[in-house]
């Protein structure tokens, strides 16, 4: 059985899925991408899907529960490449995959992890400043 | 209503589902649906599929081709005996979720599909018939349908067992392949200590080379030395000769002098015992001198570098036969030459000097023969010289034929005959620096004949 390969990218994962999984496939890759996660300390987990033709509610659920449970794990999860076919299809399922970020492709979900960090820094660095401003008023003092 | 049955595939485990979806859109592609509409078919096969493995574990799924009088489009009929559905209602109207977080799957499928029917009772199963229609006129010749019917169970009726079966193979040559790449990795590493041990004996054999090296290097300095050694010992002979050729000849023309001016000025106030006393200082100085001529020639003949040239062997043996022509008359010697023209590339002087000895000798051990004879001869043979000198003078033993060319080697007495036993060591030596040979045969009493071979060029 072929097992879906999970990249690491610096602290995130980039998971492409090649082929049509079936369900237990499709339920390992879950746990495989939970355990990577908790492995890697990723903060990001990317999931490429635009070789997958046909996203049922079984694999629509997967993800969706992906998303959820990664972000319990501090990961937040982002599904690229979705057809519009495919989107067609899972709206008219009546599939609610709400919680899930979606980019067009795995370049602009890079982009979005990019700004995501940097706001994050960027508060930081304001904080750490905030510290110091306090250090020297005290010195002042 | 006329439909055409596609294609029956059996729902009875996880894999199957990945294959129905194909076929699925598969056979959508082919009766002409759009990309879109393929994909919203085939999520509810998909759906539908699944449906049946999860609660009723088997069951079949059919494709037909519907060819109404204004439709045309696909009908899916799904079909099992499992337990069938409880909450069918709730489930349609989206209120139930199933135990797994799923029960959109129906009622997802309805909206896909354009109709939509299920049949679900309790213990006996569910029927499902669902179809989407062409939004173009399309139809589809009945020929078309047959081989696309023959196409899709060609491909379905591969058997699953095979396509297991194959994997398994697959899966083997995999381990396979592990197993033989870590045999490789485990024959890799013992190459690898083999070569570390190698390489080890290779550092030793290098040290010894090196130790050996330095032997050899100390034994040249060593050799060097003793060469160095040599040639100063050869300067010092060469030194050697020069005192003996120079300085011992003086005082030896003092001796010869003076013991003439005896002679002759005052043999008168000499006895008679003095006269003869006189004489032998005389003839034993002149035989000194000889030596140390002699002697002086033999050693030149080590270090001279001699020129090659032509050299008419007849001619040479005639002017020194003409030279000797008195001391042939005086003896009566028989003297019998048969001499070849022949043109011999060597050392003039060298050839003279052999031949005029071995003349000599002859002239001189015949002496005492009634009447002498000599014969002398000389051919050729190949590339090769020959000089034969026969005599029929005292001979010698054979038993003493090598020492003759031994320096100041003498087989007879001096009071017998004159000589100094130099002239065969440097004949010898001439001889052997052509790269020729001398040889003698003799019999006491019987003569003797000397050959000497060499090479023309």
């Amino acid at each position: 059985m072929e097992k879906t390969p999970i990249l690491k990218f610096g602290d995130t994962l980039i998971v492409s899925i090649q082929t049509e999984l079936h369900d237990k496939a499709a339920s390992r890759l879950q746990e495989d991408i939970l355990n990577q996660v908790q492995k890697n300390n990723s903060q990001a987990v990317v999931i490429d899907v635009s070789s997958l033709e046909i996203v049922d509610s079984f694999i629509g659920r997967m993800l969706s529960n992906t998303a959820e449970m990664a972000a319990l794990m501090h990961a937040s999860v982002i599904l690229v490449g979705i057809s519009p076919a495919v989107s067609i299809t899972l709206v008219e399922l009546g599939l609610n995959l709400g919680g899930v970020k979606t980019a067009l492709d795995l370049e602009s979900a890079m982009e979005l992890l990019q700004n995501d960090k940097a706001s994050f820094f960027g508060s930081e660095k304001l904080d750490s400043q905030a510290d110091n401003a306090d250090e020297i008023s005290k010195d002042a003092s | 209503m006329n439909d055409f049955q596609l294609i029956s595939l059996i729902v009875d485990n996880e894999e199957n589902l990945i294959e129905i979806r194909d076929t699925s859109r598969k056979i959508c592609e082919s009766l002409g649906f759009s990309h879109l509409e393929q994909v919203k078919i085939t999520t509810s096969v998909s759906e539908i599929g699944r449906n049946i493995y999860e609660y009723a574990k088997k069951g079949t799924i059919q494709f037909f081709y519907i060819n109404n009088k204004n439709k045309q489009g696909i009908k899916i009929v799904a079909t099992d005996q499992g337990p069938g559905i409880k909450n069918l209602d709730k489930i349609l109207q989206g209120k139930y979720i199933s135990r797994t977080g799923m029960g959109s799957g129906i009622k997802g499928s309805r909206s896909l599909m354009d109709e939509f029917q299920i049949e679900s009772l309790p213990q006996k199963g569910t029927s499902i018939h669902m179809s989407k229609y062409l939004l173009r006129d399309k139809t589809i010749s009945q020929e078309e349908l047959r081989s696309l019917h023959e196409e899709f169970n060609r491909i379905s009726k591969t058997p699953k067992e095979l396509l297991i079966a194959e994997l398994e193979i697959q899966n083997k040559e995999l381990l396979n392949l592990l197993e033989e790449l870590n045999e490789n990795k485990l024959k890799t590493e013992s190459l690898n200590m083999e070569l570390m041990e190698t390489n080890l004996d290779i550092i030793a054999l290098n040290k010894e080379m090196e130790s050996k090296n330095t032997e050899l290097d100390q034994l040249n300095k060593s050799l060097n030395q003793a060469v160095e050694q040599l040639n100063s010992k050869n300067s010092e002979l060469k030194a050697f000769n020069y005192t003996v050729s120079h300085d011992l000849k003086a005082p030896l023309r003092g001796i010869t002098g003076y013991s003439q001016e005896l002679i002759r000025k005052h043999q008168t106030k000499l006895s008679e015992r003095g006269v003869f006393c006189v004489n032998q200082i005389t003839s034993a100085s002149k035989q000194l001198d000889a030596l140390i001529e002699d002697l002086l020639s033999y050693s030149k003949l080590d270090t001279e570098i001699f020129q090659k040239q032509e050299v008419k062997s007849k001619d040479l043996i005639t002017s020194i036969l003409d030279h000797r022509q008195s001391i042939i008359e005086e003896n009566s010697i028989e003297v019998l030459s048969k001499l070849r023209d022949i043109k011999i590339l060597g050392w003039e002087n060298g050839l003279n000097h052999v031949i005029s000895n071995l003349i000599d000798n002859a002239f001189k051990y015949t002496g005492k023969s009634n009447p002498p004879k000599v014969k002398i001869e000389t051919k050729i043979k190949g590339e090769e010289f020959i000089f034969m000198i026969t005599d029929n003078g005292i001979g010698f033993d054979m038993k003493y034929h090598d020492r003759m060319y031994e320096l100041f080697h003498r087989l007879v007495r001096r009071e017998d005959f004159e000589g100094t036993g130099a002239g065969l060591a440097i004949v010898k030596k001439i001889i052997e620096k052509h790269k020729g040979k001398i040889w003698a045969k003799s019999e006491p009493g019987k003569g003797a004949t000397f050959t000497f071979t060499l090479p023309v060029k």
